[in-house]
């Protein structure tokens, strides 16, 4: 018999600032995650409020006009919920694990950080009038005025923020659930389908 | 210094057998031909594990903090050695156990 897998591998590796981006499970997870996720969840969407963003939808995150302080918090917090809940049923269902739901709940929550970092930048004022301005020209057909650097910098952030965050949200699952190999990867996706569905419908018809 | 215990062959990988046994004492030699026993069959690091785990009284989370990773990380790892450890016992010649199986 040769070494148990990739868990294995996974507690020799030292921890370096890729792994602490992409993967920092390994070492934090359970009530330390959990309460370093809401945190960032909290803090993400008071400042996204400022910055006039929405979360509405488990993978969305839309520039709005007024936003109250506390939509986007709750935004932040129902998407979060919904998908612990969607993750911790397929772990019940496929996992061969003893799963916790302090371990899905706290990782996929940490997960969610890179938000704060995409609210924090469109906050900027540079970015923030870039956004404010897209509405306002094409319904005046003046696209030539709008100021397209700061509105492909504030874009490509926004892109860049969520798939950091996907990447995320999958090693939560796959450690906090111990799933790994296609079907995991095809679960996982199925989650984040009706997922989004769900706070779609939710964050959009219900809040 | 004393050896650590081949578990494979060199030559073609497939696990070995014990086929002779002494007495340090009398010098008696027992032959036969007796497969190892399934943890003697874990790597190094797998043994190291489950002695640690022993030693921690089963506790996960006591391991997670002597490891330095979160729990999560040791019961998979846990999991992954009962796996095939279920292996081994199903196979115990241990040439059919394939790590990742």
């Amino acid at each position: 018999m040769e070494n148990s897998p990739s868990t294995h591998q996974e507690m020799q590796q030292e921890m370096t600032i890729g792994r602490w981006l992409f993967n920092p499970f390994v070492r934090i997870a359970g009530a330390r995650s959990l309460i370093i996720g809401l945190a960032g969840i909290v803090v993400a969407g008071l400042v996204a409020a400022g910055a006039g963003i929405h979360f509405d939808g488990l993978l969305d995150v839309h520039a709005g006009n007024e936003v109250a302080p506390w939509m986007p918090v709750v935004e932040g917090l129902v998407n979060w919920a919904v998908f612990t809940l969607l993750l911790l049923v397929v772990a019940l269902l496929f996992s061969k694990s003893a799963v916790r739901l302090i371990d899905i709940a706290g990782t996929q929550a940490m997960a969610r950080m890179p938000l704060l970092l995409v609210a924090a930048i469109c906050n900027l004022p540079l970015i923030q009038d870039a956004f404010d301005g897209v509405a306002a020209a094409v319904i005046n057909g003046q696209l030539a005025g709008l100021p397209w650097g700061a509105l492909a910098t504030g874009i490509l952030v926004t892109l860049s923020g969520v798939v950091w965050m996907v990447a995320l949200m999958w090693k939560a699952f796959s450690i906090s659930c111990n799933m790994r190999g296609g079907r995991a990867i095809a679960l996982f996706i199925l989650a984040v389908l009706i997922g989004e569905a769900a706070t779609l419908y939710l964050t959009r018809y219900v809040l | 210094m004393q050896g650590q215990l081949p578990k494979s062959c060199p030559s073609c990988g497939a696990g070995l057998r014990v086929v002779q046994l002494a007495c340090p004492g009398c010098k008696t030699l027992v032959s036969g031909s007796y497969p190892l026993p399934p943890l003697s069959r874990l790597s190094d690091e797998d043994q190291e594990f489950v002695l640690s785990f022993i030693l921690s009284s089963g506790s996960l989370k006591q391991m997670a903090r002597l490891y330095g990773v979160s729990y999560p990380t040791v019961r998979n790892r846990l999991d992954d050695l009962i796996s095939l450890l279920s292996d081994a016992t199903e196979a115990p010649d241990g040439n059919e156990v394939k790590d990742g199986e």
